[in-house]
């Protein structure tokens, strides 16, 4: 068997899956009566309603009437330092203080850009930490620490 | 109509209120000139502005980022040849080359001209139909409420890019999306994973950052449009009185059209102003220049965007449901500021709705005055790169997450959200039904149990009762008539454009 629609056939497959996970998921809360709904009706409906439409969108991808997709370039290393610099982020907010933790996102994060340089987020840095810091705690009044929890 | 103009005249300009929209204006045109950052990001990361504000100021102050950032885009689109928005797209064609021709300073003051004549004309729009369209909607009960929103989320997918399938797909994770947290009836937690800040519902902000600002920041990285741009500088501002007599007709058509398309479910301002420079090219004294840097080409989409950025306020403030994405992003707003967006608000809080009506008209407004002459300005932003942009716009967002609930988990589940939202547009989903549907679903769920309790269990409550089976026969038929092949090659040619 041939997948014409790439693209589709995996849109189609995560929605079958997210959608039986949700199902099982509803089913061990309490379910209800259509008059007395419990917890669980409306989103097991849900699930298996997606479960539904993931099968009609992965199937259609396979006739050939349909147009053909390449699923293409994953540039997951971009992702990656993206994403993970903002988790980095999360992680050191409490315990290392906003201007610390401000400071690793953006110099972990500038990595992700094809002309990253080192002098460049460095400058950035020193002029987006001291703002972002004036704006959010300074005027909007955010409760937010500032240094280490330690000081 | 005149004497609840007077109430939100009142409530509007209070010199705090003026200076939210103002800000919020300011803020929205600055952001909304970034190329790559579309309004959906925008707003997202400019929510957390409004936290501290009361709510009439934080809609006022969010009303104004959202027409700003309308506005900004077209500004960008002029001078660089980039959409700052995915609606100032058809602006660019005659935009970008009456630039060329040494023009882009006129070019600018006819978006800005547009805008602002059509913007006001959309205000007026809004504050006589939004009161009428609300007491009707007041007696629907809860079947009719479900239906309509059925209706209200099956037009945005008919007009969404891409096949129907998927985006019905994207709509229903969404809705799932929506359930997380206390049922409301029975008190128990769903899909909270012992998380105490999921308890109360997945935040929204968590979500439309996630997917969205952090989905784009990738997008752009990965795409390739990072290199430095030429911005072509913008002078001589004051367009002459030919450039004025031949706009004028084409501002009038764009407002028109613009208005009409503006309150549809799911249209958004893009299709209203593709809809208008088609209508330039068939009708317009000059079509022949069409392409090649005709003011109508301006004037009309620029009219037509800003029109609808007002009227799709109409479904929003008098139903509760919105039309588009970036509509579903203001009822969040909203309902993060604990009002319950529908019929009720007119009569609860009538400050607040009049308020924010007429601040629309001080918005516009403020954005003439804000964008002649800050022009010089705004070109100078164009020149920051994108590598020194991106880790802010990254800080800021992270900043917003964590300001919402003072929570460092949602900071990690917003990062969690970002790689969905890759994936998303690696797939071709295209995320916007979905923050349609995580909006709406908690509604639609109260309202879908409330019925089968007032119908005894019976499932045939929502085709019994006429009001309901209309809804959902147009449900259908929208389905049906964009399915058809007709339909689905005139979506895929408004995709394109």
């Amino acid at each position: 068997m041939i997948i014409h629609d790439k693209k589709n056939f995996v849109a189609g497959a995560l929605y079958v899956s997210f959608g039986a996970l949700v199902a099982i998921g509803s089913a061990s809360y309490d379910l209800g009566t259509a008059q007395r709904m419990g917890p669980g009706y409306f989103p097991l409906a849900l699930g298996l309603l997606l479960m539904g439409v993931g099968l009609l969108v992965a199937a259609s991808a396979l006739g050939a009437a349909g147009p053909r997709t390449e699923l293409g370039h994953w540039p997951m290393g971009t992702v990656a330092v993206v994403l993970l610099s903002v988790v980095l982020f999360g992680l050191l907010l409490r315990p290392l203080g906003l201007l610390l933790a401000a400071t690793v996102l953006i110099l972990a994060s500038a990595r992700a850009h094809s002309a990253w340089n080192w002098r460049t987020s460095i400058i950035s840095a020193a002029i987006l930490v001291p703002a972002t810091a004036i704006v959010f705690v300074g005027l909007l009044g955010l409760r937010i620490p500032l240094l280490p929890s330690a000081f | 109509m005149l004497a609840n103009l007077m109430i939100g005249f009142d409530a509007a300009l209070s010199l705090q209120n003026v200076l939210y929209a103002l800000m919020g204006c300011t803020l929205g045109t600055l952001i909304g000139i970034l190329p790559g950052l579309g309004p959906l990001a925008t707003i997202s990361m400019l929510l957390p502005f409004t936290y501290g504000i009361d709510p009439l100021g934080a809609l006022i102050m969010l009303a104004g980022i959202y027409y700003g950032a309308a506005y900004g885009g077209s500004t960008t689109a002029i001078l660089v040849n980039l959409p700052g928005e995915t609606s100032s797209v058809v602006t660019i064609i005659d935009g970008y080359q009456m630039a060329r021709r040494g023009r882009a300073g006129v070019a600018i003051a006819t978006a800005a001209i547009a805008s602002f004549s059509a913007g006001c004309v959309g205000t007026i729009v809004v504050a006589a139909f939004a009161a009428p369209l609300a007491t009707v909607a007041y007696r629907f009960g809860a079947a009719e409420y479900f239906s309509l929103m059925v209706v209200g989320l099956i037009g945005a997918v008919s007009l969404s890019s891409g096949s129907i399938p998927k985006a019905i797909g994207m709509i229903l994770v969404g809705v799932i999306l929506g359930c997380v947290g206390t049922d409301l009836n029975s008190g128990t937690l769903r899909f909270t994973f012992g998380q105490p800040h999921l308890w109360e519902g997945l935040e929204f902000i968590v979500l439309a950052v996630g997917v969205f600002a952090f989905g784009e920041i990738i997008q752009t990285l990965t795409s390739g449009e990072t290199q430095h741009q030429d911005v072509i500088p913008a002078d001589h501002l004051m367009p002459s009185r030919r450039d004025f007599r031949r706009m004028t007709p084409s501002i009038m058509r764009g407002t028109a059209i613009g208005s009409m398309v503006g309150v549809l479910p799911g249209a958004g301002l893009s299709i209203a102003s593709f809809f208008s420079y088609a209508l330039e090219k068939k009708v317009s004294r000059h079509r022949a220049e069409m392409g090649s840097g005709a003011i109508e080409g301006v004037a009309g989409p620029e009219a037509a965007n800003n029109a609808a950025a007002q009227t799709a306020f109409i479904p929003t403030l008098s139903l509760g449901i919105p039309g588009s994405p970036t509509m579903a992003l203001m009822l969040g707003a909203m309902v993060m500021h604990n009002i319950q967006p529908g019929p009720r608000v007119m009569t609860s809080n009538p400050d607040l709705f009049w308020g924010l009506i007429v601040s629309m008209l001080i918005g516009n407004l403020m954005l003439v005055i804000l964008n002649l002459p800050l022009v010089g300005l705004w070109v100078r932003l164009l020149k920051i790169p994108y590598r020194a942009l991106f880790p802010a716009i990254l800080l800021f967002c992270c900043m917003g997450v964590y300001a919402a609930q003072f929570s460092t988990f949602d900071i990690m589940l917003a990062a969690g959200f970002g790689l969905a939202g890759f994936l998303f547009k690696k797939l071709d989903c295209d995320p916007a039904p979905m923050i349609l549907g995580f909006v709406l679903g908690p509604m639609l769920e109260e309202n879908f149990r409330r019925a089968l309790v007032l119908s005894e269990g019976d499932f045939s409550v929502f085709v019994r009762e006429p009001i309901s089976a209309t809804f959902l026969a147009l449900a259908v038929l929208i389905l049906v008539l964009s399915a058809l092949p007709r339909g689905r090659q005139r979506r895929s040619l408004i995709a394109e454009e």
